[in-house]
């Protein structure tokens, strides 16, 4: 193979590379609980992530006529408030449920832009004395 | 006899003549002996009946209520609507499996009905005992793992239901369908190129195959978009697209079999890039398992996991074999298909093998986007997903690219350039020009703006082509223009169909670049008999009601629509927005009411209302523009593949009638 062509591969797997990793290193969305979120707070600060929770009992609070949805996101032992504006509670949202929000945190609120709530026919309510690792496990297989 | 028992014999009837298939083509390969080739051909219309008395027992369990088959009992109801019932079979993992079987067996069937004809016997066995082995495949998972007629010992009354998502919208009876035809078609492609390997003729195979792959592709490519419009009909977000895991999976084959479509040219008129075709055809069926695996196994949390269950390992098996067998005959025969010439970048040649290589990396990128999930989590533990933006910014200049060189490629000769090719590049490239200026001059976003240059250059090279073409047979032949292009269209199918392919995708990505920069949403809650200023529309809630239907229940919202400034032409009407309760599910899902219009899309969602009083509804208004043109596009694009493929006498006749016309 001639120099010229070596040297033009390269300069095309270079930018190739440059393109995927620098674009998958600031694309990609941490999928974390409220427990790790206060593990590394900085870590997760204006980026966008999924926050996986239950919507906590009583906390849920949707105002139909401005649209404005508040709630809080727990693991059970850690909490979150979650703001919402201009979304409608999608399909099986509901105090106790699992919730996957996608969004960045603004201090110590956390600003969804997408409410994630796959379909289980199977849900079941987690039951008092949880651990966050068992919240976490109930979330991801009701997605 | 049981619908049951029947589908259960049949099955296993139909793994016992796909074995035997297999060992007689292995025979008639090793002992080279044509009765053993006679035999495997028939052994595969026999495979072809059973997998139909399967599919068919299938559909009678389903049709009869028969909950004593576990796929029935999990997978219907006895309220279902007719022709939910008739595409229950492939809306869950063992169904599925069965339809891919059956066309599989359907495609080995008509290759054997070559076999010793254009595929010669040295490579018929090969190709066959392939294909055998592919369905050995499939059968023997659904008769060990994943049994579609399992016995239930206390049948229930009904059955747990059609999952809703799929029930909803009537492109269930389509999209699955075309898009397993494609699947499954890429498993020929793949079987000639084995055979081709196995038996060192590397050049004989292409021209058939090529034509395989444009069947496949076709299919593929109609999927792609019914889905597309499937999910835009249905999910309730507006879109079309989200790179999800599934949707990935359906375009990285497309993206293999596309980039072999292009280099397949070369050899067929060069000799050129052996190794290339045998490459990018076993890596496009390799792609199909792959994808499967990825949204059967549970591997990749996706929306479409609708059937995910215990086959992920042995799609892995499968995968790694496919590759094995593709690769590493294509490693023992390396040597041979060597380039016998020097590739010239500046030259038809260089221009489709740059293209293919764009479309190889472009699917690279996305298995990469669709597995990094996996290895950041092997590597770290953390759970993270790919989200849209990577693919876009991905997807964004590649395209550009291929863009680019869809109207280069086709406008340069081959092996050399010319002053005529420089003019027309010269032309193309003002075209751009203006297209983007244009677009600007309207306002337009920079990428908007551009995409309307690329189509216009595009545009302007299909256009030099044709016209060129026309120009000279009409001065030659002493014709009128219009006769000439008749004539050139029917007697150059390829060129002619590639040319509306390409108009097709040129106009996809300047509709893609309009909807996905132009869209937005509008959200509000309103009274009945309110109305809502938005968008230049005015949005009337009429009143709210419910439906009792067979399968559901729905709540119905009917809104009146006028449009008030530019922004909302089209979209007056009435329309009924609708939220479906199924009783599987403990929450309605919605259906969205689409109005198409030449420019913008308007597109309705009920998204909640007052249960208690009926005095309230909040509704979403979407407004998309030129998503009708892309439906459109998707349409050319198919009706061009079918162009090339339309049997006819094409080629006789321009030989007759024009013995010098180039190309």
């Amino acid at each position: 193979m001639k120099p010229k062509y070596i040297v033009g591969l390269l300069v095309v797997a270079g930018a190739l590379a440059y393109l995927i990793f620098g674009g998958l290193g600031q694309n990609l969305v941490y999928f974390i609980t409220p427990s790790e979120y206060f593990q590394q707070i900085d870590r997760y600060q204006n980026r966008p992530v999924r926050l996986g929770g239950l919507v906590k009992q009583g906390s849920l609070d949707y105002n139909p006529q401005t649209l404005e949805l508040r709630f809080v996101v727990t693991d059970g032992v850690k909490e979150i408030p979650v703001r919402s504006s201009g979304t409608t509670p999608p399909a099986l949202f509901g105090e106790n449920r699992g919730v996957v929000v996608e969004g960045r945190f603004q201090g110590e609120t956390f600003v969804s832009q997408n409410l994630l709530v796959k379909h289980s026919e199977t849900y079941q309510a987690p039951k008092e004395g949880w651990t966050p690792e068992q919240v976490r496990k109930l979330i991801e297989e009701t997605q | 006899m049981t619908p049951g028992l029947l589908g259960g014999i049949a099955l296993i009837a139909a793994l016992i003549f796909s074995v035997l298939g297999l060992v007689l083509a292995v025979l008639a390969y090793t002992l080279r002996d044509g009765r053993y080739l006679e035999a495997a051909r028939r052994l595969s219309t026999l495979g072809l009946m059973a997998a139909l008395v399967s599919f068919g027992a299938l559909e009678w369990a389903i049709l009869t209520d028969d909950f004593s088959v576990s796929y029935v009992a999990n997978h219907s109801s006895a309220h279902n609507p007719l022709w939910v019932k008739l595409v229950t079979p492939w809306a869950a993992l063992e169904g599925s499996i069965l339809l891919w079987a059956l066309l599989q067996t359907a495609y080995t069937w008509l290759v054997s009905l070559r076999a010793g004809q254009s595929l010669d016997v040295w490579r018929a066995p090969v190709a066959l005992g392939t294909l055998f082995a592919v369905q050995v495949f499939f059968f023997a998972v659904m008769v060990f793992v994943a049994h579609p007629f399992d016995a239930v010992p206390n049948p229930p009354p009904d059955g747990r239901g059609t999952n809703p998502l799929l029930q909803n919208h009537w492109m269930m009876a389509v999209h699955p369908v075309l898009m397993y035809l494609g699947f499954v078609g890429l498993s020929v492609p793949f079987a000639y190129a084995v055979a081709a390997m196995v038996a060192k003729r590397f050049q004989s195979w292409i021209f058939e195959t090529r034509w395989w792959t444009l069947v496949a592709w076709g299919f593929l490519t109609a999927a792609i978009f019914t889905g597309k419009w499937w999910s835009y009909e249905i999910l309730g977000w507006g879109g079309y697209w989200a790179w999800d895991p599934v949707e990935n999976a359906s375009i990285i084959p497309w993206l293999l079999a596309t980039a072999f479509l292009h280099t397949a040219q070369v050899q067929e008129r060069k000799g050129l890039f052996k190794g290339w075709n045998f490459a990018f055809i076993t890596l496009a069926f390799a792609a199909t398992v792959f994808g499967t695996f990825l949204t059967r196994s549970g591997v990749i949390q996706s929306v479409h996991a609708f059937a995910s269950g215990p086959v992920g390992a042995w799609f892995l098996l499968f995968l790694l074999g496919v590759m094995a067998v593709g690769l590493g005959l294509l490693a023992r025969v390396s040597a041979e298909v060597r380039e016998a010439g020097e590739v010239r970048w500046i030259s038809r040649e260089g221009a489709l093998l740059a293209g293919a290589l764009f479309f190889g990396t472009f699917a690279f990128v996305v298995v990469l986007g669709t597995l990094w999930p996996l290895v950041v989590e092997i590597v770290s533990g953390a759970k993270v997903s790919v989200g849209a933006p990577f693919f876009n910014q991905i997807s964004i200049p590649l395209g550009i690219f291929m863009l680019l060189l869809m109207g280069i490629g086709p406008v340069l000769p081959w092996r050399n350039t010319s002053a005529q090719v420089v003019r027309n590049l010269a032309a193309m490239l003002i075209a751009l020009g203006v297209g983007t200026l244009l677009g600007f001059g309207l306002g337009l976003t920079l990428g908007v703006s551009f995409a309307i240059g690329l189509f216009a250059y595009n545009l302007t090279a299909i256009w030099l082509m044709v016209a060129q073409g026309v120009r000279e047979r009409a001065r030659s032949l002493g014709i009128s223009a219009g006769q000439a292009l008749v004539e050139l269209a029917s007697s150059h199918k390829r060129r002619f169909g590639s040319h509306i392919v390409h108009f097709g995708i040129a106009l996809a990505a300047l509709t893609i670049a309009f909807s996905q920069t132009y869209r937005v949403t509008e959200q509000k809650t309103l009274q009945v008999g309110e109305t809502w200023q938005t968008r230049g529309m005015e949005v009337r809630l009429l009143s709210i009601g419910v439906r009792e239907e067979s399968n559901r229940f729905a709540a119905i919202a009917p809104i009146e629509v006028r449009s008030t400034s530019r922004e909302g032409w089209g979209s007056d009407g009435r329309y009924q927005t609708r939220l479906n309760f199924y009783p599987q599910m403990s929450a309605p899902l919605a259906t969205p009411v689409v109005k198409y219009s030449l420019y913008n899309d308007y597109y309705f969602v009920l998204m909640q209302f007052d249960q208690e009083k009926g005095q309230w509804a909040t509704l979403k208004v979407i407004v998309t523009p030129m998503v009708w043109w892309l439906w459109v596009s998707g349409l050319i694009i198919v009706l061009g593949t079918l162009y090339i493929l339309w049997p006819g006498g094409a080629r006789v006749p321009s030989r007759q009638m024009a013995p010098t016309a180039g190309d």
